[in-house]
């Protein structure tokens, strides 16, 4: 049989049979059948099941038997438009269609009534004149779900149905429906008559025992055998899938491949890609995103149909409707529910699952499922003792949730009620108390949020604003909503997902940053912070601190705005050996040598920066033409200084290095790494590096002005501040990452660098430079809700109104 | 070129005193010596009279630079071009002219007085559409510049009467001697009826293939052209309509490019719009009273009036079809486009199954409509154009009669990646030396504005003018690297300016980078 067909195939949109392959199913009889005798039917089912091609195929072989056939996309009817517009274009087209001549604005015209009245009228009168019976497909009939008036439509067609006893007009036509959408959904008022005049066809996968498949056969390979084989290894992928089906012939005997699994293994890879190139798997999760009703429960279903263990019946509600009607899953001959082919079920997995929209229900909706269990066994009246106790405290627990806007009280009833206790709740699922729990949290969440707000508004709290973001991020994700804009915002704002710790002293942070050279201290002003947990380790009693810095032993030096050079061993003051004259004005910025031995000040209005040694009494001064502002040790003897639009590069001993490095603008802030080999400036919005001679080896400008610097203690790295957050940059400033950091004005890496710290005005903040080691996720809302709250250094305070605010 | 009988003229200034005076802007090349001369002289004569004139003579580029040319067409009451030979494929003279051309749609003005500068040859496809129901005035030489200067004084003075029309010079034969910034289509009506596909610099790519055999099915087909802006799509699509033809199918042609913006505000006008050019294919009118509300009344005009009389295969044709994105109707636009694709198969009195549909769009899909079951662009694997390669890139260089050395088509290729417009571009910028004297100075001035592509690039300035989002985009892409969200990385290439690199965006090649550089 190596004589290819004679028509072509084709995968996707509407076939007609005599352009191209058309391949015959069951159902195509039995919907000839019901439309031939004049009964009402429906082809409602999944896309791309050949529904289009059916009805045309259909109305072909109507058109034999002497029956006129009118096929109708419902989908051109604008959802703007206005109902008789739309209805004369729906009896234009059946003019059209039918070859009637009648001037239709004329005929409306001279008519009165409703548009329905008119639309009835015109079925009565036309009906009566004609000699044949008329078929009338309303194709794509899912687009009438967004048209206001499809009510009216669905009535006047039942109407067409129920009186044609009396107008013999109305006895020509008969109406058959096909499209994406179940009968009863339909008519979308629910205290009137779902559509229900009609039979539903229920249109089934291609199957080689049942359909004549032969014709594929040629197509796919000369050797007979070779496409036998092949055709059944396509169906054991697509499970028969029309379009999947014919896709599969058409790629595979276009690429002469003859492998079908290795041409799965290679083309279906993974969804994101398939998704890109083939539109079907786009209208599956289009179908999922835009149609289902309750999509909780909906993958709930689905992901207990993927899983397998236990058999899913199929059942008349609209969940198990909504679903086939994804083209998802599908009724096996025993009426249980399958996922319709092993293509889906690798493309659809569990990770997709996960990802797509309502991402944390499934975990949620087992845990209130531990709640509905007692519930469900208090029911079917087989209480155990504690089967009757957690009942009632669940019960306690949902009035507690239903009423409080009191946060911990909330929690603590949330948190019990979705305790994982799948053991109990095996079979006994209850929808309704699993919903009661959702709601009733999604209540109190929404009930913060928006005291929250206005808290927030009224008195300018910044952490009560944050707080009701989160709470109404909480209540989005319960109710298995997208979080707002601005909750999105708010998370890469605050870069949660990197952020370590939050630290937080006095309301306002005095000035500096440093971290201790083990890394296990950081200083912000007066406030020491251990590294490892992030609480404070001790407060100095000096609050006017403008500059930090750190020996190895550990002992922290500091410089205030009276003047003062200090070191402190804990919050001890500890004496320098000689003493150190007071500046005349505040100290901007101190240095220290590893030992301790060396230290280097500037101060304001002073054009030079002063180097003590802590073991002579000897002075060294650095000259400079106007104020010097920063200063800077490495570990090898030197010391960089900044003054307005220069920077210099010292020996200790007071001897210049290099070339003076020259800024267009004032330098701002200066590191210098601890081999003393670079140098990084940051001079109005540009970044610097420069080699110890003085000579430019990189540059960049950024796009707003850069507070502060860092090189790493390897020097393999630069970290600087702005108003866009922390950059990290290679030494070669090729960039690493940006972090969005909440206005910082300061920056420190850690000697090992695995974490950098910012500093803003009000707090300290931890970064994880390793984004894999990024915090762990919280696995429940309640959860979740806690670590933001953590992390954001957010306190709950129970007393004050159920307001939070931040410490 | 001097200002003749001086005397008269301040007479005549002093007698005008008292009139409004107009505003002018003057478009012309800068880079040749007639057109610089005249246009100097036309702007002195009517700053002697009074009036006000704005001439581009090199203004820094930047972002507001764009700004300053588009504010200045909003303000002028005449566009004065100078089109010289060169300046009629100039991309700057054309966006200019597009503006005017729009703004007069909108608000009647400004007037546009189109100068030939000594050349009576065709227009580039573009600006023809925009001129060519303008009349010329002719400069043959120093000798008629006072006789021209003249009659644009007593335009200014609101004198009605016009000079003596020169009728429009006839379509040409094909001769792409500059690669033109967007292939002509007109060709598709050239008397014999066949696309004249002798341009010897086409470099066939595996598009190509895919084309012709679409057209050579013998069935109405659905064909979607889908890649960067100037790639090669619109030549693609008049090289498949060409061939359409040649298979005996009538062609209806609609560049969406034409449309101002003011035309597609408006899904009637649109549509009606539409419905005319269509109808003009098939020699079919439209009634006065014929209504296009809807999508639907566009459909029904085809199948009832357009598709009885085709008496054979038909085929639609849209460039640039995604002009529509963000307009409200979308939606409802692309569905009209689905069905009627689907009619082919789902129409029972099967008037619509030789009905072609061929589509040009540089807008990822999911853009311009949102379901896929309502889209017209997954009906079929979309006909994806992709740059040169450098096997191409050789075999083009080879066509020019090898101008690049060894390794230099290796450099050219790493300095445009292969941008179809811009490779030919370079190529002949290196073969006619009329900007650059070598391949060495092509590259050191490739991102000039003056340079070897300087109006390649103001152009695109100019077309990002409005698209605010787009500009920010890439300032930020090139100044911080930042990555734009998905739909702005999606929109910018199309647009032509970025490429993904697996997870990385990058400006689209290395010209593209270093001018942004200098100029966002």
């Amino acid at each position: 049989v190596s004589n290819t067909a004679a028509v072509p195939l084709r995968a996707g949109g509407t076939v007609d049979r005599s352009e191209y392959l058309y391949i015959e199913r069951a159902e195509d009889a039995d919907l000839l059948a019901l439309l031939a005798e004049g009964r009402y039917a429906n082809v409602l089912t999944s896309r791309q099941m050949g529904k289009s091609s059916l009805v045309v195929s259909t109305a072909r072989k109507l058109q034999a038997r002497k029956i006129d056939c009118v096929n109708i996309d419902i989908g051109e009817l604008g959802s703007d438009e206005n109902q008789a517009d739309a209805y004369q274009g729906l009896l234009a087209s059946i003019c059209d269609q039918l070859a009637i001549e009648l001037d239709l604005q004329e005929w409306l015209a001279s008519t009165s009534g409703t548009p329905n009245q008119q639309f009835l009228r015109f079925f009565r009168e036309i009906g009566s004149q004609l000699t044949r019976p008329v078929v009338i497909f309303l194709d794509e009939i899912d687009a009438t779900l967004s048209i206001p008036y499809s009510d009216d439509l669905f009535i006047a067609i039942r109407t067409i149905s129920n009186e044609r006893a009396f107008h013999p007009g109305y006895g020509r036509f008969t109406f058959c429906l096909v499209g994406v959408a179940s009968p009863s959904e339909l008519v979308k008022n629910r205290r009137k008559t779902p559509y229900n005049i009609a039979v539903t066809l229920e249109l089934r996968d291609f199957d080689g025992d049942r359909d004549d498949l032969t014709p594929l056969l040629a197509e796919l390979h000369p050797d007979p055998e070779t496409a036998r084989r092949m055709l059944g290894r396509i169906l054991y992928w697509t499970g028969g899938q029309p379009y999947l089906t014919m896709r599969f012939v058409l790629d595979l005997a276009g690429e002469g491949e003859t492998d079908v699994d290795t041409y799965v293994a290679r083309t279906y890879v993974t969804l994101q890609e398939v998704m890109n190139a083939r539109g079907h798997f786009e209208q599956i999760s289009g179908f999922i995103e835009e149609r289902l009703s309750d999509a909780l429960a909906t993958f709930a279903l689905y992901e207990r149909i993927l899983d397998g263990k236990k058999k899913v019946p199929d059942l008349p509600n609209r969940v198990h409707t909504q679903l086939k009607l994804s083209g998802l899953v599908k009724r096996d001959p025993d009426g249980n529910l399958i996922v319709r082919n092993p293509l889906y079920e690798a493309l659809f997995d569990r990770r997709w699952i996960a990802s797509s929209k309502p991402r944390r229900t499934l975990r949620r909706l087992r845990m209130y499922l531990a709640g509905a269990a007692a519930l469900g066994l208090l029911v079917i009246g087989t209480v155990t003792q504690s089967a009757r106790i957690e009942f009632r405290k669940a019960q306690s627990d949902l009035a507690t949730l239903s009423q409080t806007a009191d946060p911990v009280l909330a929690e603590s009833a949330y948190s019990d009620l979705a305790r994982d206790n799948s053991g109990l709740m095996a079979s006994l699922v209850h929808r309704r108390y699993e919903a009661r729990v959702r709601e009733a949290y999604a209540g109190f969440t929404a009930r913060r949020a928006a005291a929250l707000e206005k808290r927030a508004a009224a008195e300018r709290v910044r952490g009560a604003y944050d707080a009701a973001l989160l709470y109404g991020a909480t209540a989005a994700v319960v109710l298995g909503k997208p979080p707002s804009a601005e909750t999105k915002q708010l998370y890469d704002q605050l870069g949660l997902d990197r952020l370590r710790a939050t630290l937080r002293g006095p309301s306002v942070l005095s000035g500096g940053i440093a971290v201790s050279r083990d890394g296990r201290f950081i200083a912000v002003g007066n406030t020491v912070w251990s590294a490892s947990d992030g609480r404070v380790a001790y407060e100095l009693p000096n609050r006017s601190v403008n500059t930090v810095a750190f020996d190895e032993q550990g002992l922290l030096y500091t410089g205030d705005d009276n003047g003062a050079s200090k070191r402190w061993d804990g919050r001890k003051q500890k004496d320098f050996n000689v003493d150190l004259p007071a500046a005349s004005s505040a100290v901007t910025a101190i240095a220290v040598s590893a030992d301790g031995t060396m230290i280097g000040v500037t101060s304001a209005d002073s054009p030079e920066a002063l180097l003590y040694s802590t073991t002579t009494p000897r002075v060294i001064t650095l000259p400079h033409q106007q104020e010097v502002s920063a200063i800077r040790f490495s570990a090898n003897g030197t010391a960089v200084t900044a003054s307005y639009r220069t920077v210099r590069l010292w020996s200790w001993s007071g001897k210049a290095i290099g070339r003076p490095m020259q800024h267009r603008d004032a330098v701002r802030a200066v590191a210098l790494s601890p081999d003393g080999r670079l140098v990084a400036t940051a001079a109005g919005p540009v970044l610097t590096i420069w080699s110890s001679g003085g000579v430019k080896l990189a540059e960049r400008s950024e796009p707003s002005r850069i507070d502060d610097v860092a090189i790493s203690d390897d020097g393999e790295e630069i970290a600087i501040v702005s108003a866009k957050g922390l950059d990290r940059y290679r030494a070669d400033l090729s960039p690493l990452e940006r972090i969005a950091v909440d206005k910082p004005i300061g920056v420190a890496y850690a000697p090992d660098r695995s974490w950098i710290v910012t500093r803003s005005v009000t707090a300290a903040r931890i970064w994880s430079t390793n984004p894999s080691v990024a915090a762990p996720r919280a696995r429940t809302p309640a959860e979740l809700l806690a670590d933001w709250q953590r992390r954001l250094g957010l306190v709950v305070a129970p007393d004050d109104q159920g307001v939070i605010a931040r410490r | 070129v001097t200002v003749l009988n001086p005397s008269k003229s301040r007479n005549r200034t002093g007698a005008r005193k008292k009139l409004a005076r107009a505003k002018f802007f003057i478009s012309y090349r800068r880079s040749e010596a007639d057109s610089l001369t005249f246009a100097d002289a036309i702007r002195k004569r009517l700053e002697e009279e009074n009036h006000e004139t704005f001439i581009d003579t090199g203004m820094v580029l930047g972002t507001d630079w764009p700004d300053e040319i588009a504010e200045r067409i909003g303000w002028c009451d005449y566009l004065i071009v100078l089109l010289s030979e060169a300046a009629t494929a100039s991309e700057m003279v054309q966006a200019e002219v597009r503006l005017a051309h729009h703004r007069r749609k909108r608000e009647h003005k400004p007037e546009i007085l189109p100068i030939r500068m000594n050349y009576s040859g065709p227009l580039d496809y573009e600006l023809d559409s925009y001129l060519a129901r303008i009349q010329y005035v002719m400069w043959e030489s120093a000798d008629d510049s006072e006789k021209i200067i003249q009659q644009i004084l007593r335009r200014a003075e609101g004198e009605k009467s016009r000079p003596a029309p020169v009728p429009a010079p006839p379509v040409p034969p094909v001769d792409l001697k500059r690669p033109q910034p967007k292939v002509d289509p007109r060709l598709l009506s050239a008397p014999d009826g066949n696309v004249q596909e002798d341009d010897p610099f086409y470099i066939a790519r595996r598009a190509d293939e895919i084309v012709t055999r679409t057209a050579n099915t013998g069935r109405g087909e659905t064909l979607v052209i889908k890649g960067p802006r100037k790639m090669g799509k619109s030549s693609l699509l008049v090289r498949y309509l060409g061939e359409c033809q040649r298979q005996g199918m009538k062609v209806a042609f609609l560049d969406f490019s034409n449309f101002a913006d003011a035309e597609l505000e408006n899904l009637s006008t649109l549509l009606r719009e539409m419905a005319c050019t269509i109808g003009e294919a098939f020699g079919v009118s439209l009634t006065t009273d014929a209504v296009f509300t809807v999508p639907r009344h566009l459909t029904y005009f085809i199948q009832n009036q357009v598709l009885p009389v085709s008496g054979g295969p038909v085929i639609f044709a849209f460039d640039e079809v995604d002009r529509v994105l963000g307009k409200p109707y979308q939606g409802d636009f692309f569905y009209m486009l689905r069905t009627w694709h689907e009619n082919r198969g789902k129409d029972l009195r099967g008037r619509w199954k030789r009905a072609g549909l061929a589509m040009v769009i540089s807008t990822e899909p999911y853009l311009l409509i949102e379901s896929a079951s309502r889209s017209p662009f997954n009906v079929s694997d979309p006909v994806v154009l992709s740059a040169f390669d450098l096997p191409m890139c050789r075999m083009l260089n080879e066509r020019y009669g090898s101008p690049l050395g060894p390794g230099e088509v290796e450099e050219l290729q790493e300095l445009l990646r292969g941008h179809p417009y811009l490779t030919r571009l370079a190529l002949y910028r290196v073969v006619t030396k009329d900007i650059v004297s070598d391949f060495a100075e092509l590259v050191a001035r490739s991102a000039d504005r003056n340079g070897p592509f300087g109006e390649h690039l103001r152009a695109l300035l100019m077309l990002l003018r409005d698209k605010r989002d787009l500009l920010e985009g890439m300032r930020r892409l090139i100044k911080s690297e930042e990555r734009p969200s998905q739909e702005l990385c999606d929109r910018l290439e199309g647009a032509g300016l970025v490429r993904s690199e697996g997870q990385r965006v990058v400006p689209a090649n290395l010209v593209y980078a270093r001018f942004f550089k200098g100029n966002l």
